[in-house]
């Protein structure tokens, strides 16, 4: 057996409540999202390496994409 | 990201024994600390040191070398390692302490899809050099992607903009939603085009969502889409009944 996180356990259907549709003209799927979309609205699942904060860590990915803000999730403790 | 923060996660772990104990009897303590425990948070720690239950979904001993105990464990959020280590090696009559310690899985994202600080220089290089952004649309990927471990509601493109504004989730803005959903549960809002729009806390079931007609379905606690990306919904106008004078 697959070893399995407690939301990994649990299998949804999706239930239709009432039908819908949705116009195009608003929004995006995100699949479509461009790259410059992307790189002010996304996540990254980063290995981060040992010895600078996470702090540090998000300082520097803010250089390397030349972007504002970048925020962590939580890191490993030690 | 309060919604990663509470999520499961996977860890593999070095444990070491301070003496050397029969593989066996690693075996058979290992089954104890599988379901339901209580942990004493560790000295050093984030949170007050008080008892608290944390459950382990799984604890799989991958390799024992001499006093080496290599091993893969599923846990609820707030689980302490260094302490399972702590009380495990209790549990064999001697003392044991955390050697490593490596998260291999938090909510959706799992080892597999690890990049380094270096994987992130070369993709953004060959996108502004050479405008390829395949390597970059790898790595970064939607905010959707972080919240995938969620339980799901989509709403009618006439909920939106409220949802956005921070209003709660009422039962005709609903469409579609997933099984299972408990009252209480964290839920991710989503667009029919499968955008996220917030988080909320469930005040409902699926069933009891599915056989009401009205009613608040979610509390709204934060919002990621901007307002305005869908149109601002109007109310059909009724007229006012006529009074009598």
């Amino acid at each position: 057996m697959e070893n399995k996180l407690l939301f990994e356990q649990i299998e949804r259907k999706v239930l239709v409540k009432k039908e819908s549709v949705t116009d195009v003209k608003y929004g995006k799927k995100p699949e479509e999202r461009a790259i410059e979309e992307l790189l002010n609205n996304g996540v990254i699942c980063l290995n981060k390496p040992q010895g600078p904060s996470s702090h540090q860590v998000a300082d520097y990915i803010k250089q390397i994409f030349n972007v504002e803000k970048v925020g962590h999730g939580g890191t490993l403790e030690n | 990201m309060d919604a990663l923060l509470k999520a499961g996660k996977e860890y593999v772990c070095i444990m070491h024994l301070h003496a050397e104990i029969p593989i066996s009897k690693i075996h058979k303590a290992s089954k104890e600390f599988i379901g339901k425990i209580t942990q004493l948070p560790p000295v050093k720690s984030a949170v007050k040191r008080q008892l608290r239950e944390r459950e382990i979904y799984y604890l799989e001993i991958l390799e024992i070398k001499e006093k080496d105990v290599l091993f893969i464990v599923g846990c609820q959020a707030g689980t302490y390692i260094r302490t399972l280590c702590v009380n495990w090696g209790r549990a064999l009559g001697t003392n044991a302490h955390m050697a490593e310690l490596v998260r291999t899985k938090a909510g959706p994202f799992k080892e597999s899809e690890w990049y380094s600080l270096h994987d992130l220089k070369d993709a953004y290089e060959l996108y502004k050099t050479e405008n390829n952004d395949s390597l970059l649309k790898k790595i970064i990927k939607p905010t959707e992607f972080g919240i995938s471990h969620l339980p799901k509601i989509w709403i009618t493109d006439n909920a939106v903009d409220t949802v956005c504004h921070g209003a709660n989730l009422n039962i005709p803005g609903i469409t579609k939603l997933e099984s299972e959903i408990k009252k209480g549960d964290n839920i991710a809002i989503m667009t029919i085009k499968n955008e996220l729009v917030g988080l909320g806390i469930s005040e409902l079931s699926t069933e009891e969502i599915m056989n009401q007609n009205k009613g608040l379905a979610v509390k709204t606690t934060k919002v990621f889409m901007e307002a305005e990306t869908y149109p601002h919904y109007n109310r059909p106008h009724y007229s006012q009944p006529a009074r009598n004078n």
